[in-house]
Protein backbone atom coordinates (compact mmCIF):
# COMPACT_ATOMS: atom_id res chain seq x y z
CA UNK A 1 0.00 0.00 0.00
CA UNK A 2 2.83 2.39 1.15
CA UNK A 3 4.58 1.78 -2.17
CA UNK A 4 1.87 2.41 -4.14
CA UNK A 5 1.65 6.02 -2.28
CA UNK A 6 5.03 7.05 -2.89
CA UNK A 7 4.59 5.83 -6.64
CA UNK A 8 1.52 7.95 -7.07
CA UNK A 9 3.56 10.76 -5.56
CA UNK A 10 6.41 10.58 -7.65
CA UNK A 11 3.83 10.66 -11.07
CA UNK A 12 2.91 13.61 -9.61
CA UNK A 13 6.04 14.77 -8.84
CA UNK A 14 7.57 13.98 -12.63
CA UNK A 15 4.44 14.76 -14.33
CA UNK A 16 4.76 11.50 -15.86
CA UNK A 17 1.44 11.41 -18.17
CA UNK A 18 -0.12 8.27 -19.09
CA UNK A 19 -0.16 7.97 -22.73
CA UNK A 20 -3.21 6.95 -24.69
CA UNK A 21 -3.10 4.07 -26.39
CA UNK A 22 -5.20 3.02 -29.56
CA UNK A 23 -5.80 -0.40 -28.77
CA UNK A 24 -6.69 0.75 -25.31
CA UNK A 25 -9.69 -1.24 -23.48
CA UNK A 26 -12.98 -0.74 -23.86
CA UNK A 27 -14.38 0.51 -20.46
CA UNK A 28 -17.71 1.20 -21.32
CA UNK A 29 -20.02 -0.10 -24.66
CA UNK A 30 -23.33 0.90 -25.23
CA UNK A 31 -25.00 -1.29 -28.26
CA UNK A 32 -28.02 0.13 -29.73
CA UNK A 33 -29.57 1.38 -26.58
CA UNK A 34 -32.92 1.99 -25.93
CA UNK A 35 -34.79 3.53 -22.86
CA UNK A 36 -38.31 4.80 -22.05
CA UNK A 37 -39.64 6.65 -18.62
CA UNK A 38 -43.18 5.13 -18.28
CA UNK A 39 -43.64 4.77 -22.02
CA UNK A 40 -41.89 7.71 -23.50
CA UNK A 41 -38.69 7.05 -25.08
CA UNK A 42 -35.96 9.48 -23.48
CA UNK A 43 -32.72 7.56 -25.56
CA UNK A 44 -32.61 5.62 -28.62
CA UNK A 45 -30.62 3.49 -30.67
CA UNK A 46 -27.25 4.83 -28.52
CA UNK A 47 -24.44 2.79 -29.55
CA UNK A 48 -21.09 4.27 -28.01
CA UNK A 49 -17.99 3.30 -26.90
CA UNK A 50 -15.40 4.65 -23.88
CA UNK A 51 -12.22 3.52 -23.57
CA UNK A 52 -9.57 3.11 -20.82
CA UNK A 53 -8.14 6.34 -20.40
CA UNK A 54 -10.52 8.70 -21.89
CA UNK A 55 -12.02 11.89 -20.59
CA UNK A 56 -15.63 11.93 -21.42
CA UNK A 57 -18.18 14.80 -20.75
CA UNK A 58 -21.77 14.02 -21.69
CA UNK A 59 -23.65 17.18 -21.92
CA UNK A 60 -26.31 18.77 -23.23
CA UNK A 61 -29.79 20.90 -22.79
CA UNK A 62 -31.55 19.85 -19.10
CA UNK A 63 -34.33 16.52 -19.31
CA UNK A 64 -31.77 15.15 -22.24
CA UNK A 65 -31.48 12.21 -20.38
CA UNK A 66 -27.86 12.79 -19.40
CA UNK A 67 -27.79 11.27 -16.04
CA UNK A 68 -30.07 8.55 -17.29
CA UNK A 69 -27.57 7.13 -19.76
CA UNK A 70 -24.81 7.63 -16.75
CA UNK A 71 -27.26 5.21 -14.40
CA UNK A 72 -27.35 3.32 -17.46
CA UNK A 73 -23.86 2.95 -18.09
CA UNK A 74 -23.19 1.57 -14.48
CA UNK A 75 -26.50 -0.66 -14.42
CA UNK A 76 -28.91 1.64 -11.60
CA UNK A 77 -30.63 1.24 -14.59
CA UNK A 78 -32.19 -1.04 -16.84
CA UNK A 79 -32.40 -0.48 -20.52
CA UNK A 80 -34.99 -0.95 -21.79
CA UNK A 81 -33.23 -3.05 -25.49
CA UNK A 82 -29.70 -2.87 -26.50
CA UNK A 83 -27.04 -4.19 -24.58
CA UNK A 84 -24.49 -2.71 -22.17
CA UNK A 85 -20.89 -3.53 -21.15
CA UNK A 86 -18.59 -2.49 -18.64
CA UNK A 87 -15.11 -3.91 -18.99
CA UNK A 88 -16.40 -6.38 -21.26
CA UNK A 89 -19.14 -7.88 -18.94
CA UNK A 90 -22.63 -7.74 -19.66
CA UNK A 91 -23.73 -4.64 -16.78
CA UNK A 92 -26.11 -6.92 -15.10
CA UNK A 93 -23.58 -9.46 -14.15
CA UNK A 94 -20.71 -7.22 -13.07
CA UNK A 95 -19.69 -7.48 -9.46
CA UNK A 96 -16.20 -5.79 -9.42
CA UNK A 97 -17.23 -2.97 -7.67
CA UNK A 98 -13.61 -2.01 -6.66
CA UNK A 99 -13.41 -0.99 -10.64
CA UNK A 100 -15.91 1.79 -10.33
CA UNK A 101 -15.87 5.16 -8.49
CA UNK A 102 -19.44 6.54 -8.92
CA UNK A 103 -20.27 10.27 -7.28
CA UNK A 104 -23.73 10.67 -7.35
CA UNK A 105 -25.63 14.35 -7.34
CA UNK A 106 -26.14 14.05 -3.71
CA UNK A 107 -22.77 15.86 -3.20
CA UNK A 108 -24.90 18.33 -4.11
CA UNK A 109 -28.32 17.76 -2.09
CA UNK A 110 -26.57 16.20 0.86
CA UNK A 111 -28.05 16.40 4.27
CA UNK A 112 -25.91 19.30 5.91
CA UNK A 113 -27.25 18.07 9.40
CA UNK A 114 -26.03 14.42 8.93
CA UNK A 115 -23.21 14.08 11.67
CA UNK A 116 -20.46 12.26 10.14
CA UNK A 117 -16.72 13.18 9.71
CA UNK A 118 -15.23 13.91 6.48
CA UNK A 119 -13.18 10.17 7.57
CA UNK A 120 -16.64 8.73 8.25
CA UNK A 121 -17.83 9.41 5.11
CA UNK A 122 -14.60 8.86 3.01
CA UNK A 123 -13.95 5.86 4.58
CA UNK A 124 -17.96 4.71 3.74
CA UNK A 125 -16.57 4.22 -0.08
CA UNK A 126 -14.25 1.40 1.04
CA UNK A 127 -16.83 -1.37 1.27
CA UNK A 128 -15.62 -4.83 1.82
CA UNK A 129 -18.06 -7.06 2.35
CA UNK A 130 -17.34 -9.56 4.87
CA UNK A 131 -13.44 -8.73 5.17
CA UNK A 132 -14.28 -5.88 6.96
CA UNK A 133 -12.83 -6.91 10.25
CA UNK A 134 -9.64 -7.32 8.76
CA UNK A 135 -9.36 -4.14 6.66
CA UNK A 136 -8.70 -1.37 9.63
CA UNK A 137 -5.33 -0.94 8.48
CA UNK A 138 -5.36 -0.95 4.25
CA UNK A 139 -8.86 1.27 4.96
CA UNK A 140 -7.33 3.89 6.77
CA UNK A 141 -4.24 3.96 4.16
CA UNK A 142 -6.92 4.01 1.39
CA UNK A 143 -8.70 7.21 3.49
CA UNK A 144 -5.74 8.71 3.35
CA UNK A 145 -4.82 8.50 0.16
CA UNK A 146 -8.09 9.53 -1.12
CA UNK A 147 -8.31 12.82 0.80
CA UNK A 148 -4.80 13.40 -0.37
CA UNK A 149 -5.80 12.90 -3.95
CA UNK A 150 -9.04 15.07 -3.57
CA UNK A 151 -6.75 17.65 -1.66
CA UNK A 152 -8.49 17.91 1.33
CA UNK A 153 -6.08 16.08 3.84
CA UNK A 154 -6.32 18.79 6.57
CA UNK A 155 -10.45 18.38 6.79
CA UNK A 156 -10.48 14.40 8.04
CA UNK A 157 -12.23 15.09 11.38
CA UNK A 158 -14.37 17.98 10.14
CA UNK A 159 -18.44 17.63 10.20
CA UNK A 160 -18.96 17.30 6.02
CA UNK A 161 -22.02 20.16 7.46
CA UNK A 162 -19.53 22.65 8.12
CA UNK A 163 -17.82 22.66 4.65
CA UNK A 164 -18.12 24.85 1.86
CA UNK A 165 -19.82 23.25 -1.57
CA UNK A 166 -16.85 23.00 -2.65
CA UNK A 167 -15.20 21.12 -0.58
CA UNK A 168 -17.91 18.74 0.36
CA UNK A 169 -17.93 17.92 -3.93
CA UNK A 170 -13.95 16.94 -2.92
CA UNK A 171 -15.28 14.96 -0.15
CA UNK A 172 -17.20 12.77 -2.35
CA UNK A 173 -15.09 12.37 -4.86
CA UNK A 174 -12.80 10.95 -2.41
CA UNK A 175 -15.55 8.77 -1.73
CA UNK A 176 -15.48 7.84 -5.01
CA UNK A 177 -11.88 7.41 -5.09
CA UNK A 178 -11.05 5.47 -2.10
CA UNK A 179 -11.09 1.72 -3.56
CA UNK A 180 -8.48 3.26 -6.55
CA UNK A 181 -10.89 3.13 -9.83
CA UNK A 182 -9.98 2.50 -12.73
CA UNK A 183 -12.79 4.44 -13.48
CA UNK A 184 -14.75 7.55 -12.07
CA UNK A 185 -18.81 8.43 -12.97
CA UNK A 186 -19.70 11.65 -12.03
CA UNK A 187 -23.46 12.80 -12.08
CA UNK A 188 -23.21 16.77 -12.55
CA UNK A 189 -20.68 16.65 -9.63
CA UNK A 190 -20.61 20.68 -9.66
CA UNK A 191 -24.02 21.97 -9.30
CA UNK A 192 -24.54 24.70 -6.89
CA UNK A 193 -20.59 25.56 -6.37
CA UNK A 194 -18.79 28.81 -7.04
CA UNK A 195 -16.94 29.51 -10.50
CA UNK A 196 -13.79 29.08 -9.14
CA UNK A 197 -14.23 25.59 -7.03
CA UNK A 198 -15.65 24.42 -9.92
CA UNK A 199 -12.84 24.99 -12.13
CA UNK A 200 -10.33 23.22 -9.49
CA UNK A 201 -12.60 20.37 -9.24
CA UNK A 202 -12.42 20.07 -13.07
CA UNK A 203 -8.37 20.48 -12.93
CA UNK A 204 -8.75 17.86 -10.20
CA UNK A 205 -10.29 15.71 -12.47
CA UNK A 206 -7.64 16.38 -15.45
CA UNK A 207 -4.97 15.67 -13.33
CA UNK A 208 -6.65 12.26 -12.11
CA UNK A 209 -7.12 11.35 -15.62
CA UNK A 210 -3.87 12.28 -17.05
CA UNK A 211 -1.32 11.48 -13.80
CA UNK A 212 -3.52 8.54 -12.56
CA UNK A 213 -5.01 7.01 -15.47
CA UNK A 214 -8.58 6.74 -14.71
CA UNK A 215 -11.24 7.00 -16.89
CA UNK A 216 -13.75 9.65 -16.35
CA UNK A 217 -17.07 9.93 -17.47
CA UNK A 218 -18.71 13.29 -16.16
CA UNK A 219 -22.25 14.40 -16.61
CA UNK A 220 -22.22 18.20 -16.74
CA UNK A 221 -24.33 21.33 -17.93
CA UNK A 222 -21.16 23.60 -18.08
CA UNK A 223 -19.85 23.50 -21.88
CA UNK A 224 -16.82 25.66 -21.06
CA UNK A 225 -15.21 23.55 -18.54
CA UNK A 226 -16.36 20.52 -20.59
CA UNK A 227 -14.54 22.05 -23.26
CA UNK A 228 -11.35 23.19 -21.71
CA UNK A 229 -10.80 19.89 -19.98
CA UNK A 230 -12.72 16.71 -22.00
CA UNK A 231 -10.75 14.74 -24.65
CA UNK A 232 -14.22 13.77 -26.22
CA UNK A 233 -17.59 15.61 -25.77
CA UNK A 234 -20.49 13.36 -26.13
CA UNK A 235 -23.57 15.15 -26.71
CA UNK A 236 -26.90 13.84 -25.81
CA UNK A 237 -29.73 15.45 -27.95
CA UNK A 238 -33.14 14.40 -29.16
CA UNK A 239 -32.66 10.72 -27.77
CA UNK A 240 -29.15 10.48 -29.07
CA UNK A 241 -25.44 10.99 -28.22
CA UNK A 242 -23.12 12.25 -30.53
CA UNK A 243 -19.29 11.77 -29.22
CA UNK A 244 -16.64 14.12 -31.02
CA UNK A 245 -13.10 13.95 -30.14
CA UNK A 246 -11.99 17.43 -28.57
CA UNK A 247 -9.56 18.62 -31.57
CA UNK A 248 -9.23 21.87 -32.70
CA UNK A 249 -11.62 21.50 -35.40
CA UNK A 250 -14.66 21.29 -33.04
CA UNK A 251 -15.28 24.54 -31.03
CA UNK A 252 -17.18 25.95 -28.12
CA UNK A 253 -20.09 27.28 -30.72
CA UNK A 254 -20.53 24.49 -32.67
CA UNK A 255 -21.01 22.02 -29.99
CA UNK A 256 -23.47 24.72 -28.40
CA UNK A 257 -24.90 24.35 -32.09
CA UNK A 258 -25.15 21.12 -31.78
CA UNK A 259 -27.09 20.77 -28.55
CA UNK A 260 -29.55 23.75 -30.12
CA UNK A 261 -28.50 26.22 -27.43
CA UNK A 262 -28.46 30.31 -28.42
CA UNK A 263 -25.11 31.48 -27.76
CA UNK A 264 -23.56 35.03 -28.27
CA UNK A 265 -22.06 34.21 -31.48
CA UNK A 266 -18.95 35.98 -33.00
CA UNK A 267 -20.15 35.15 -36.09
CA UNK A 268 -22.74 37.77 -35.67
CA UNK A 269 -20.28 40.41 -34.81
CA UNK A 270 -18.43 39.64 -37.88
CA UNK B 1 -31.14 2.05 47.04
CA UNK B 2 -34.39 1.31 49.13
CA UNK B 3 -36.29 1.43 45.54
CA UNK B 4 -33.99 -1.90 44.35
CA UNK B 5 -35.23 -4.01 47.59
CA UNK B 6 -38.02 -4.59 44.81
CA UNK B 7 -38.50 -7.33 42.39
CA UNK B 8 -39.97 -5.46 40.35
CA UNK B 9 -37.91 -2.28 40.22
CA UNK B 10 -35.11 -4.58 39.31
CA UNK B 11 -37.13 -5.77 36.69
CA UNK B 12 -37.95 -2.50 35.31
CA UNK B 13 -34.92 -1.13 35.69
CA UNK B 14 -33.17 -3.57 33.59
CA UNK B 15 -36.07 -3.64 31.09
CA UNK B 16 -35.82 -0.02 30.63
CA UNK B 17 -31.92 0.34 30.45
CA UNK B 18 -32.03 -1.90 27.61
CA UNK B 19 -34.95 -0.61 26.22
CA UNK B 20 -33.07 2.68 25.89
CA UNK B 21 -29.92 1.63 24.16
CA UNK B 22 -31.41 -0.51 21.91
CA UNK B 23 -34.41 1.87 20.68
CA UNK B 24 -31.96 4.93 20.56
CA UNK B 25 -29.14 3.62 18.56
CA UNK B 26 -32.15 2.61 16.37
CA UNK B 27 -33.45 6.10 16.54
CA UNK B 28 -30.14 7.62 15.29
CA UNK B 29 -31.00 5.41 12.04
CA UNK B 30 -34.27 6.21 11.94
CA UNK B 31 -34.12 9.78 11.89
CA UNK B 32 -31.46 10.28 9.38
CA UNK B 33 -33.35 8.23 7.31
CA UNK B 34 -36.53 9.92 7.72
CA UNK B 35 -38.42 7.25 8.75
CA UNK B 36 -39.08 8.63 12.68
CA UNK B 37 -42.97 7.71 11.28
CA UNK B 38 -42.45 3.83 10.60
CA UNK B 39 -41.34 4.05 14.68
CA UNK B 40 -44.84 5.45 15.40
CA UNK B 41 -47.13 3.26 13.02
CA UNK B 42 -45.23 0.48 14.17
CA UNK B 43 -45.91 0.50 17.49
CA UNK B 44 -49.24 0.84 17.08
CA UNK B 45 -49.42 -2.07 14.96
CA UNK B 46 -47.66 -3.78 18.12
CA UNK B 47 -49.96 -2.65 20.59
CA UNK B 48 -52.96 -4.74 18.34
CA UNK B 49 -50.34 -7.93 18.69
CA UNK B 50 -50.21 -7.16 22.63
CA UNK B 51 -54.69 -7.34 22.14
CA UNK B 52 -54.82 -10.31 20.06
CA UNK B 53 -52.87 -12.12 22.52
CA UNK B 54 -54.63 -11.13 25.39
CA UNK B 55 -57.91 -12.14 23.47
CA UNK B 56 -56.52 -15.36 22.23
CA UNK B 57 -54.50 -16.20 25.67
CA UNK B 58 -50.82 -16.07 24.02
CA UNK B 59 -48.09 -14.13 25.86
CA UNK B 60 -48.80 -10.85 24.32
CA UNK B 61 -44.91 -10.20 23.65
CA UNK B 62 -45.33 -12.27 21.29
CA UNK B 63 -48.08 -11.05 19.87
CA UNK B 64 -46.36 -7.46 19.67
CA UNK B 65 -43.51 -8.63 18.07
CA UNK B 66 -45.28 -10.67 15.43
CA UNK B 67 -47.22 -8.08 14.40
CA UNK B 68 -45.17 -5.50 14.00
CA UNK B 69 -42.86 -7.57 12.18
CA UNK B 70 -45.21 -8.60 9.69
CA UNK B 71 -45.91 -4.39 9.61
CA UNK B 72 -42.91 -3.40 8.34
CA UNK B 73 -42.85 -6.13 5.64
CA UNK B 74 -45.96 -5.06 4.80
CA UNK B 75 -44.64 -1.23 4.71
CA UNK B 76 -41.79 -2.12 2.70
CA UNK B 77 -43.90 -3.76 0.05
CA UNK B 78 -46.66 -1.26 -0.21
CA UNK B 79 -43.36 1.57 -0.04
CA UNK B 80 -42.67 0.15 -3.16
CA UNK B 81 -46.37 0.27 -4.59
CA UNK B 82 -46.24 3.98 -3.66
CA UNK B 83 -42.75 5.10 -4.27
CA UNK B 84 -43.69 8.38 -4.48
CA UNK B 85 -45.82 8.19 -1.72
CA UNK B 86 -44.22 6.53 1.15
CA UNK B 87 -46.26 8.32 3.97
CA UNK B 88 -49.12 6.90 2.39
CA UNK B 89 -47.70 3.27 3.47
CA UNK B 90 -47.33 4.47 6.85
CA UNK B 91 -50.86 6.27 7.11
CA UNK B 92 -52.26 2.82 6.20
CA UNK B 93 -50.15 0.84 8.84
CA UNK B 94 -50.57 2.68 11.54
CA UNK B 95 -54.87 3.44 11.37
CA UNK B 96 -54.92 -0.15 10.07
CA UNK B 97 -52.88 -0.88 13.45
CA UNK B 98 -55.19 1.00 15.36
CA UNK B 99 -58.37 0.15 14.35
CA UNK B 100 -57.46 -3.48 14.83
CA UNK B 101 -56.59 -2.76 18.20
CA UNK B 102 -59.32 -1.21 19.32
CA UNK B 103 -62.42 -3.92 17.82
CA UNK B 104 -59.90 -6.68 19.23
CA UNK B 105 -60.01 -4.36 22.84
CA UNK B 106 -63.63 -4.04 22.30
CA UNK B 107 -64.12 -7.80 21.75
CA UNK B 108 -62.36 -8.11 24.95
CA UNK B 109 -63.58 -6.20 27.55
CA UNK B 110 -61.91 -7.44 30.73
CA UNK B 111 -58.55 -6.54 30.13
CA UNK B 112 -58.75 -2.72 29.72
CA UNK B 113 -56.66 -2.30 32.80
CA UNK B 114 -53.44 -4.36 31.59
CA UNK B 115 -53.89 -2.74 28.27
CA UNK B 116 -53.56 0.40 29.66
CA UNK B 117 -50.10 -0.24 30.50
CA UNK B 118 -49.18 -1.45 27.29
CA UNK B 119 -50.12 1.72 25.99
CA UNK B 120 -48.27 4.25 28.42
CA UNK B 121 -45.74 1.53 30.01
CA UNK B 122 -45.40 0.51 33.02
CA UNK B 123 -43.32 -0.02 36.22
CA UNK B 124 -45.39 -2.79 37.93
CA UNK B 125 -46.02 -4.81 34.68
CA UNK B 126 -42.65 -6.01 34.32
CA UNK B 127 -42.69 -10.01 34.32
CA UNK B 128 -39.66 -12.11 34.24
CA UNK B 129 -40.22 -13.50 30.96
CA UNK B 130 -40.66 -10.22 30.10
CA UNK B 131 -37.43 -9.55 31.01
CA UNK B 132 -35.72 -12.57 29.15
CA UNK B 133 -37.53 -11.68 25.74
CA UNK B 134 -36.12 -8.03 26.08
CA UNK B 135 -32.83 -8.99 26.45
CA UNK B 136 -32.56 -11.90 23.88
CA UNK B 137 -34.05 -10.43 21.30
CA UNK B 138 -32.33 -6.67 22.39
CA UNK B 139 -28.77 -8.55 21.96
CA UNK B 140 -29.81 -10.01 18.71
CA UNK B 141 -30.82 -6.31 17.41
CA UNK B 142 -27.64 -4.89 18.70
CA UNK B 143 -25.52 -7.31 17.21
CA UNK B 144 -27.40 -6.87 13.96
CA UNK B 145 -26.26 -3.23 14.11
CA UNK B 146 -22.99 -3.85 14.83
CA UNK B 147 -22.36 -6.15 11.96
CA UNK B 148 -24.37 -3.94 9.53
CA UNK B 149 -22.73 -0.98 10.70
CA UNK B 150 -21.14 -0.16 7.60
CA UNK B 151 -24.25 -1.06 5.15
CA UNK B 152 -26.61 1.17 7.32
CA UNK B 153 -24.19 3.96 7.22
CA UNK B 154 -23.61 3.56 3.17
CA UNK B 155 -27.27 3.25 2.42
CA UNK B 156 -28.67 6.44 4.57
CA UNK B 157 -25.89 8.63 3.00
CA UNK B 158 -25.98 7.98 0.06
CA UNK B 159 -27.94 5.05 -1.40
CA UNK B 160 -27.03 4.93 -5.11
CA UNK B 161 -23.26 4.97 -4.37
CA UNK B 162 -23.64 2.17 -1.44
CA UNK B 163 -25.67 0.27 -4.50
CA UNK B 164 -22.54 0.73 -7.01
CA UNK B 165 -20.30 -0.78 -3.88
CA UNK B 166 -21.61 -3.95 -4.10
CA UNK B 167 -24.01 -3.74 -1.01
CA UNK B 168 -27.39 -5.42 -1.53
CA UNK B 169 -29.57 -2.61 -0.60
CA UNK B 170 -33.06 -4.12 -1.17
CA UNK B 171 -32.11 -6.65 1.44
CA UNK B 172 -30.52 -3.69 3.65
CA UNK B 173 -33.44 -1.72 3.83
CA UNK B 174 -36.04 -4.49 4.27
CA UNK B 175 -33.57 -6.09 7.64
CA UNK B 176 -33.38 -2.68 8.95
CA UNK B 177 -37.19 -1.97 9.07
CA UNK B 178 -37.79 -5.69 10.17
CA UNK B 179 -35.38 -4.26 13.19
CA UNK B 180 -36.91 -1.06 14.21
CA UNK B 181 -40.28 -3.34 14.60
CA UNK B 182 -38.39 -5.60 16.67
CA UNK B 183 -37.28 -2.60 19.01
CA UNK B 184 -40.42 -1.07 18.91
CA UNK B 185 -42.17 -3.88 20.10
CA UNK B 186 -39.55 -4.31 22.70
CA UNK B 187 -39.89 -1.11 24.00
CA UNK B 188 -43.51 -0.80 24.51
CA UNK B 189 -43.79 -2.83 27.68
CA UNK B 190 -41.64 0.03 29.59
CA UNK B 191 -42.13 3.07 27.70
CA UNK B 192 -45.60 2.01 26.38
CA UNK B 193 -46.87 1.94 22.80
CA UNK B 194 -47.86 5.56 22.36
CA UNK B 195 -44.76 6.99 23.58
CA UNK B 196 -42.37 4.77 21.72
CA UNK B 197 -41.28 7.11 18.81
CA UNK B 198 -40.66 9.69 21.34
CA UNK B 199 -37.87 7.68 23.09
CA UNK B 200 -36.56 6.99 19.69
CA UNK B 201 -36.12 10.12 18.00
CA UNK B 202 -35.53 12.95 21.13
CA UNK B 203 -32.01 11.35 22.17
CA UNK B 204 -30.93 11.35 18.41
CA UNK B 205 -32.41 14.63 18.17
CA UNK B 206 -30.10 16.05 20.90
CA UNK B 207 -26.97 14.14 19.91
CA UNK B 208 -27.56 15.58 16.27
CA UNK B 209 -26.81 19.04 18.12
CA UNK B 210 -24.09 18.11 19.70
CA UNK B 211 -22.26 15.21 18.62
CA UNK B 212 -18.72 16.04 16.61
CA UNK B 213 -19.08 12.60 14.67
CA UNK B 214 -21.17 9.93 13.46
CA UNK B 215 -19.91 7.46 16.23
CA UNK B 216 -20.31 10.13 18.74
CA UNK B 217 -24.11 10.44 17.56
CA UNK B 218 -24.54 6.81 18.80
CA UNK B 219 -22.79 7.34 22.28
CA UNK B 220 -24.39 10.41 22.84
CA UNK B 221 -28.02 9.10 21.81
CA UNK B 222 -27.78 5.91 24.02
CA UNK B 223 -26.12 8.31 26.82
CA UNK B 224 -29.48 10.19 27.03
CA UNK B 225 -31.60 7.76 26.62
CA UNK B 226 -30.07 5.88 29.79
CA UNK B 227 -30.11 8.88 31.32
CA UNK B 228 -33.65 9.45 30.54
CA UNK B 229 -35.02 6.01 31.51
CA UNK B 230 -33.44 5.48 34.71
CA UNK B 231 -34.20 9.20 36.00
CA UNK B 232 -37.42 8.79 34.82
CA UNK B 233 -38.14 4.91 36.43
CA UNK B 234 -36.89 7.05 40.00
CA UNK B 235 -39.50 10.02 39.13
CA UNK B 236 -42.51 7.52 38.44
CA UNK B 237 -41.28 5.45 41.32
CA UNK B 238 -41.50 8.49 43.90
CA UNK B 239 -44.28 9.89 42.45
CA UNK B 240 -46.82 7.43 41.35
CA UNK B 241 -46.86 7.76 37.77
CA UNK B 242 -47.07 6.59 34.57
CA UNK B 243 -43.16 5.42 33.52
CA UNK B 244 -43.57 6.12 29.87
CA UNK B 245 -44.56 9.96 29.89
CA UNK B 246 -42.34 10.16 32.63
CA UNK B 247 -39.07 9.55 30.76
CA UNK B 248 -40.57 11.32 27.57
CA UNK B 249 -40.62 14.36 29.67
CA UNK B 250 -37.02 14.15 30.71
CA UNK B 251 -35.87 13.04 27.20
CA UNK B 252 -37.43 16.43 25.70
CA UNK B 253 -36.23 18.15 28.90
CA UNK B 254 -32.99 18.06 27.85
CA UNK B 255 -33.58 18.54 24.33
CA UNK B 256 -34.89 22.38 25.48
CA UNK B 257 -31.97 22.64 27.58
CA UNK B 258 -29.48 22.10 24.53
CA UNK B 259 -31.17 23.70 21.90
CA UNK B 260 -31.34 26.70 24.81
CA UNK B 261 -27.13 26.48 25.51
CA UNK B 262 -26.83 26.24 21.83
CA UNK B 263 -29.03 29.23 20.49
CA UNK B 264 -26.76 31.01 23.42
CA UNK B 265 -23.84 30.17 22.19
CA UNK B 266 -24.37 31.09 18.62
CA UNK B 267 -25.69 34.77 19.38
CA UNK B 268 -22.35 34.71 21.57
CA UNK B 269 -19.93 34.32 18.76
Amino acid sequence: MIAGEVNLKSNVNTGKIYQKNPFAAEVVKLIDVTFSYNGTPVLEGVSLSVKAGDFLALIGPNGAAKSTLLKLMVGLLKPGTGEIRLFGQDVRRFREWGKIGYMSQQAAHVNTAFPATVEEVVSSGFYSGFGRLFDGKKRREAVERAVDLAGIAGLSHRLIGELSGGQRQKVFLAKALVKKPQVLFLDEPTTGIDAASQQEFYRLLMDLNRHEGITVIIVTHDIGAAFDKAGKIGCVRDKKVYIHDNTDEVTEEHIAEVLGYRIPSRQKIL
Amino acid sequence: MYIFTFDFMQRAFIAGIITAVLVSAMGVFVVLRRMSLVGDSLSHVALSGVAAGMLFGFYPFYGALAFAALAALFIEAIRKAFSKYAEVALAVVMSGGMGLAVVLISLGKSFNADLFSYLFGSLVAVSPSDVRVISTVGFFILLSLAVLYRELFSVTFDEEAARLSGIAVGAVNTYFTLLVALAVALSIRVVGALLVSALMVIPAAVSMQIARSFKATFAVAVGVAVLSVVSGLFISFAFDVAPGGTIVLIAAAILTVVLIIKGFRGKLT
